[in-house]
Parts: C-alpha cells; structure tokens; sequence
C-alpha cells in the first residue's frame, strides 16, 4: 500500500480573536505618515489620531486632513454638477468645496471660545486639526455617497429630489463627522458645543442658499438677491 | 473581550476558551468550490467569519459572484419564465446584475461607514461579508427555482383570461421567495458580523447602515433594469424605454397620490 497518498490542502484559519483587533495602546500605534495613513487613522482609530495630533508638532497631520476634505469635497461636486452639466461641471464642486471650508472658517473662532468656556483645555493647532479632521471625515462620508448620487442624477430630473437626496447625504456626513469633534472636546459643559453645533449647521443651510444655484442651472455663477435659507428652500 | 480569547495548541491549531461557538478547532479546508458550497450551505457563521478573515479573499470573492450569477440566474429565470422564455433569459441575467451594480456602487460607501462605526473590518472584509450574504441570498433562490419554474408552468399564461389572478398570485409567491432568502442572508451577515466586530452593538449598527444603503440603492436599481417579472399587457423588453427616466421612490410617490385620489 503506498501510504503516500498528498494532502488535503487544508490550512489553518486565522483565529476569530484576530478579527476584532486587539486593545492597542494609543501610544503604540506609530505615527502616520502621508495621506494614506491619515486617512486610515482617522477612519479606523480617531483616538489614535488625535493623540499624535497633540504629540506631533509638524503639521502634516492637519495638512493631509485638508487635502482629504479637498478631493472629497470636490468628487462630491463633480457629481452633483453632472445633474445639471454646463458650467455646474466645476462650479458645483467648487462652490461646495470652498462653502464647506468657508462654513468651517467661520465658525472656528466661536468654536474656540465656547471650548474655552467650557473649561476644556486645548491648543489652537489642535483645535484646527480636528476640524479638520472633522471636514475630511463629512468629505469622505460623501465621497461614498457619490456613486448613489450619481445613479440619481442620471435618472431624474426633479430638482427637489435631487437636492432632498444630496441634502440628506449632506446630514449624515456632517453627523459623523460632528461625531468625531465631539468624542474629542467632551467636557463638563458639553451643552456649549451643541450650541455651537447648532451655529454651524446653520451656517451651512445658509451657505447653500448664498451659493445657489449648487443644483440645477441659472444665468449667473452668484445670485443677485439675498434670500435666508428657510425662505429659499420651503417657501420657494 | 473574553467571548473572543483564544489560544494555540502544540500542533498549532487554535482552539478558543470560553464560547461555545469557538468550541471546534479553527481548521477548515481550503474553500474549493466543494467545500464552498459546503459551508455556504450551512451557513455556519463560524466558517463563514473565518472565510472573511482568511488567507485567500480573491477565491471567495471569485466563489462568491459564480454562486451569486447561478442562484440568481436561475430564479431570475423562473420569474421572467411567466411572461415568455424570452423574458426568462433576460430576468435570468438582470438579477445577478442586480446584485452586483448594487455591491458595486455601494462598496465604497459601505467600507467607509464599516470603519467609522468602528467595526474594525477593512474594505477587503466589508466586500467579502456583504458577498457572502448576496451568496446565501442566491444559494436559497437558486434551490427554490425549480419550485418556481414548476409553479410557473403550471398556471393559467398571459392570455389566458385569468391572468390578473395568475399574475399577482405568482408575484406574491416571488416575493415571499425573495424577501424569505434576504432576511435569512442578512440574519447570517448579522451572524458573521457579530463574530468579527468588537460587539453586537457595532455589529448591528453596521448591519443596519449597509442594510439601509443596499436597499436604497437596490430598489433604483431594480427600477432601472425592470421588467424582471414582465406584465402581461407590456412588450417583452431587456430594459424599458428610457430606463433611467424617473427613479423608484417618485413612482411610489404618484402611486400613493393616485390611490388617494381615488378614494
């Protein structure tokens, strides 16, 4: 009898243990280093990231967020400007880059003080990389969401829907992304921070207005008149 | 993290300590299509969270979408067959697409938010699992098809005369068909989920979010490829007359608005 007789190819499966990664010290995890791994970080390990954001003096860290939130942001618009095509092709993306980044910069100083206020105790440089970490993040999410957008800019042509749609997109990029500062500027007084949330969020309803038209076409890049947000989208 | 220790025998097999569903040793054989089969079969969610984890992501990928094009070739078969044979081959392909341009289109979106739910998976993982529960999806529809093809062929065709009655009884057995194989596949993911993220919460939270995602998406989609069912007063055609004209949700929307204008 030849007992020769080949092995099953069988292999050894990876413990389930190594599915779910293991407790890694903060600490432990090395620094990244370019996009790629900001990226990752942030996705993956928020904590991680913002404990080298306070070790780390450089400011690459801030510098890859904003590039991230950049193309994102600009992918996004690139998609959203396929519903209307003509000029919309680079002026949506540009005018929801640049209004995304305009809302941000605003709201940075207010951001500041009620941190400050509410006895949270923090650096200016650090502040900034979490909101930008925060953009990137929103940038991502809609990122992801581009493909689906894009579906329904090809196969409608109601402009409600398309902006209801893009709108709802918006809100859930900008809920993980608050979710992401928030986790990290929890203090005592957290109901400083959802007030500024709130300034925030109304800002950017309102920069969509003042930025209109983002969706569908018009004769002019800017709007002549000045509208307030509410009035624009619901009573329109 | 103690329903997930584990620890390492002399010959180098990994036995786990404390859950029962750790109880066997981690050594599956190498997912040949047999063996793939096999388990998808089961629907172990042990093996399945280990072919998710495992060495070899490109073989059950490669697996996954021939299981997927089969399954649901075959039942997209069988419910395009009332109309004509015709339809039948087109239903067979649309389906399989189906799944597929929503996996697709969705993938990036579903690996981003699997990573900031923190369930830890990684994009190769996320495509995988969802693979894997579209796979059991089209293994259970694949099984019922000649069911489907026998029920089929054995009631009253188009022209007929009682073919409204044929129609919706059929739709309504499809339909129970399809919703019954998604809630298991999901029921499984949800499985395969809980095994590999770091607990049930983030595993239900990032269930939920694919869930939402897919379907969202998949019903455009299904509105873009129809008809896969073919009503029995329209031409057979692969896709309708400017397919991507309208989109699913305003359809259902002036349903709603003519029933209730009727009423």
């Amino acid at each position: 009898m030849n007992n020769d007789i080949p092995p099953q190819e069988t292999y050894s499966a990876p413990s389930l243990a190594q599915a779910v990664p293991p407790a890694i010290p903060v600490m432990a995890i090395p620094a990244p280093k370019g996009i790629g791994s900001v990226l990752e970080l942030l996705l993956r390990n928020p904590t991680a990231l913002v404990h080298h954001m306070s070790a780390s003096k450089e400011a690459s860290i801030g510098s890859s967020l904003l590039i991230v939130a950049i193309i994102s942001l600009s992918l996004f618009g690139i998609v959203v400007g396929s519903f209307s095509g003509g000029i919309q092709w680079w002026a949506a993306p540009l005018k929801i880059t640049l209004g995304m980044l305009f809302s941000t910069a605003i709201c940075f100083p207010s951001l500041y003080i009620f941190t400050c206020l509410s006895g949270i105790e923090i650096r200016i440089s650090k502040l900034i990389q979490l909101v930008l970490g925060m953009t990137a993040i929103t940038g991502i999410l809609l990122l992801g969401f581009a493909p689906v957008s894009w579906v329904f800019a090809q196969s409608t042509d109601s402009i409600p829907i398309f902006g209801f749609l893009n709108l709802v997109f918006w809100a859930i990029g900008i809920i993980f992304g608050l979710k992401f500062l928030s986790r990290q500027l929890v203090g005592e007084k957290a109901s400083m921070l959802s007030l500024w949330v709130l300034i925030f969020l109304l800002v950017c309803m309102q920069m969509t207005t003042t930025l209109r038209p983002i969706i569908g076409k018009a004769d002019t890049l800017l709007p002549k008149e000045k509208k307030f947000f509410l009035s624009y989208m619901f009573m329109k | 993290m103690a329903r997930i220790a584990a620890k390492q025998n002399a010959n180098g097999v990994i036995h786990s300590s404390t859950d029962t569903l750790f109880s066997k040793p981690d050594t599956v054989s190498f997912p040949s299509l047999g063996n793939y089969l096999h388990g998808l079969c089961r629907a172990d969610a042990r093996t399945l969270a280990q072919w998710v984890n495992g060495p070899h992501p490109g073989r059950v990928i490669v697996l996954s979408c021939l299981v997927i094009v089969l399954g649901c070739g075959c039942y997209g078969a069988a419910l395009g067959l009332w109309r004509s044979p015709l339809q039948a081959c087109y239903s067979g392909l649309k389906l399989p697409m189906l799944v597929f341009l929503t996996c697709l289109t969705n993938g990036l979106l579903n690996s981003i938010l699997a990573m900031v739910l923190g369930s830890g998976l990684r994009a190769r993982q996320t495509t995988i699992s969802i693979l894997l529960s579209f796979a059991i999806f089209s293994v259970i529809v694949g099984a019922v098809s000649p069911v489907a093809f026998f029920m089929t062929m054995n009631i009253p065709p188009p022209g007929s005369g009682s073919e409204s009655i044929s129609h919706g009884a059929t739709l309504l057995m499809h339909t129970i068909v399809i919703a019954s194989a998604g809630i298991f596949g999901n029921w499984k993911l949800y499985q395969v989920l809980a095994l590999s993220t770091p607990n049930k919460t983030i595993a239900g939270r990032t269930l939920f979010a694919w869930l939402a995602g897919n379907l969202f998406l998949g019903a455009q989609f299904s509105w873009i490829l129809r008809p896969f069912f073919g009503s029995p007063t329209l031409a057979v055609q692969f896709l309708r007359d400017h397919p991507m004209q309208g989109n699913f949700y305003e359809a259902v929307y002036n349903t709603l608005l003519a029933l209730l204008r009727n009423l």
